[in-house]
């Protein structure tokens, strides 16, 4: 009796330790996907929800391609507003976070959409004119569809290209290098973020480390996953570009230098220029509470000062000039400013003009 | 009861007791209380009417030899039983009883039969203490000892806790166990309502939506098909092939 007494005692408390941590491991595990989902939803008035509602019956209705295309997309656009919101100073996504939820939301999805334009626009500028001029004059219905094209060719044409010179530069075999050029497309690409990285720690052996990099941030660069690895790379060049400095070292592998015939302090101006005219997310975010038309406008003005500021302590414009863009509005301003940068753009050259 | 109810009914009760000393019924009727007190009034017809029922029965007649055949048969009884008592006896013969001896079991157990439970188990315990007179035993040791196990006893009837009983324990456990396994199967019949991609939420909302409620806030920018739009929602590593072409020369147009 005495036996069956313990048995029961233990047994109780054994299935009372199970029960704890299957609650704790249930509570944990409810925390799904849908649960951020559900918070949203609740957030929104009836007419933002009948909105979005109609917008699931218009999606439904498109293809299962079209729906996939715009499912990558939103997963894009969702990074960049975490880059957007990452890339804030601490104070102002302490800012962020003090808001409403629906101004929050609003000034987050502002400062995605800031981020595409800034995004979408570097990479307008490394296109060939041709590309840009053709895409840009197609029919928008058929726009999507061209520039899906248009991406396909070019990453089987800059994928076979680099794995052909990254090969030969890392000296693989022929047959290596064939091999590779044949695996489908998206191994293809690691294929040549791989290489890539590898060049870069035989140059580095060779030439010493990149100009304005440390041998610990080297190190750290190249423990990296080679997309990262890459990143890390186009974001140095970028930045050495915008101060002026040489970057050497190149996306593609060869120790680059400044555009010819340029001078070195008109090209770190016009760098500067490109930065400053952009829409600032902290200038965003200091005008949360605005409404967002007025929020933009004010954040437009700051980007505009700034650049006439570049213009004029950069010797980028004489004073008359300085007096007559100051009378432009925004959209010719930004139409000047265009123009002013057009140095910066890497000159398109046909295949059969590389070296 | 007033005082005049009580003089009637005395003398209504001596008219009962003593039929030929006392006052007769058929008087009482004419008794000056009863103008006023109909209780007494209904009391003496109740008593008349009882009168005349037993006046009307006929006399009791006994069997003629009853009386003798009743003392007869007592006499008789009496007389078997102290037989019974002294054939006992001298069927013993031998045996040398105490003179009194059946006077005193019989008297025992009268006694006995007389006093409540606990003065009996008090009385025997003495009985028997007395016998060992070599021991000095303390003052009241019978009652303090009999008040002890009276409180031992009293412990042991009262109610264990609910939960010190093996059976709710095992109860107990088994009712987690059931829970546990319940809550181990519901996710997975919960899985495939929303795997069909069709379920609705206890809410009433498609869950499916919500699923692409990012495609849905973001659609304005994502049906957007400039070019700056289409070229900043490429895949990372389709910028990186760009800007890396786009310097190595190898673009197309």
């Amino acid at each position: 009796m005495k036996n069956a007494h313990k048995l029961g005692t233990a047994l109780a408390l054994l299935a009372l330790l199970v029960a704890l941590f299957s609650a704790r491991a249930g509570a944990a595990s409810e925390e799904d996907p849908l649960a951020g989902a559900r918070r949203r939803w609740a957030a929104l008035d009836t007419r933002a929800r009948a909105q979005l509602e109609e917008r699931w019956q218009r999606y439904q209705s498109l293809p299962a391609e079209e729906q996939r295309a715009l499912d990558l997309r939103a997963e894009r656009i969702r990074e960049l507003r975490q880059r957007a919101q990452e890339r804030l100073a601490p104070e102002l996504r302490a800012r962020v976070e003090r808001l409403t939820d629906d101004k929050r939301e609003a000034l987050l999805s502002e400062l995605a959409e800031n981020e595409t334009a800034r995004l979408g626009a570097r990479l307008r500028a490394v296109l060939p004119p041709e590309a840009v001029q053709r895409l840009e004059n197609a029919r928008p219905e058929d726009r999507v569809r061209y520039f899906e094209k248009y991406q396909a060719q070019q990453r089987k044409r800059v994928t076979s290209y680099m794995l052909e010179r990254l090969g030969a530069r890392l000296g693989l075999a022929k047959d290596e290098i064939d091999g590779l050029k044949k695996l489908p497309e998206e191994q293809r690409t690691a294929q040549v973020l791989a290489l890539r990285q590898r060049l870069a720690q035989v140059e580095t052996r060779e030439q010493g480390l990149p100009p304005g990099m440390t041998q610990a941030e080297w190190e750290s660069w190249l423990a990296l996953a080679p997309e990262a690895f890459f990143e890390c790379l186009a974001d140095h060049v970028r930045e050495r570009q915008l101060a002026g400095e040489e970057a050497g070292i190149s996306r593609g592998g060869a120790r680059s230098s400044a555009p010819e015939g340029i001078a070195i302090e008109r090209i770190r101006a016009l760098r500067q220029l490109e930065q400053a005219t952009q829409i600032a997310p902290a200038d965003l975010v200091e005008f949360a509470e605005a409404a967002p038309e007025v929020r933009r406008e004010r954040a437009e003005e700051r980007a505009r000062q700034r650049g006439l500021a570049i213009l004029a302590g950069g010797g980028l414009a004489s004073a008359e000039e300085l007096a007559e863009y100051r009378r432009l509005s925004g959209a010719a301003f930004a139409g000047v400013v265009h123009e002013l940068l057009a140095p910066l753009r890497t000159p398109w050259r046909a295949p059969a003009e590389k070296r | 009861m007033k005082h005049d109810c009580r003089s009637f009914r005395a003398a209504l009760e001596s008219a009962l007791e003593s039929p030929r000393e006392g006052e007769p019924l058929e008087s009482l009727s004419w008794n000056e209380h009863l103008l006023g007190c109909a209780e007494c009034r209904a009391l003496l017809e109740s008593e008349e009417a009882l009168e005349t029922l037993l006046e009307s029965l006929p006399a009791p007649k006994l069997p003629p030899r009853l009386a003798r055949r009743v003392l007869a048969r007592l006499r008789t009884a009496e007389h078997a039983r102290e037989d019974a008592l002294d054939r006992l006896l001298e069927r013993a013969a031998q045996t040398q009883a105490p003179p009194g001896l059946s006077r005193r079991v019989l008297a025992g157990l009268e006694s006995a039969r007389a006093q409540p439970a606990e003065g009996a188990a008090e009385a025997r315990l003495d009985a028997l203490l007395e016998r060992a007179r070599a021991v000095e035993t303390p003052g009241h040791l019978a009652q303090r000892v009999l008040a002890h196990v009276a409180e031992e006893r009293a412990l042991s009837r009262k109610r264990r806790p609910v939960f010190a009983r093996a059976s709710v324990r095992f109860a107990l456990a088994a009712g987690l166990l059931a829970a546990f396994g319940l809550w181990a199967i519901w996710p997975a019949r919960e899985e495939p309502a929303r795997t069909r991609g069709l379920a609705q939420l206890p809410d009433g909302v498609d869950a499916r939506m919500l699923e692409h409620i990012d495609v849905l806030e973001q659609w304005e920018l994502l049906r957007r098909n400039d070019l700056d739009s289409l070229l900043s929602t490429l895949p990372r590593t389709d910028q990186l092939l760009l800007e890396m072409g786009s310097e190595e020369g190898v673009l197309g147009g």
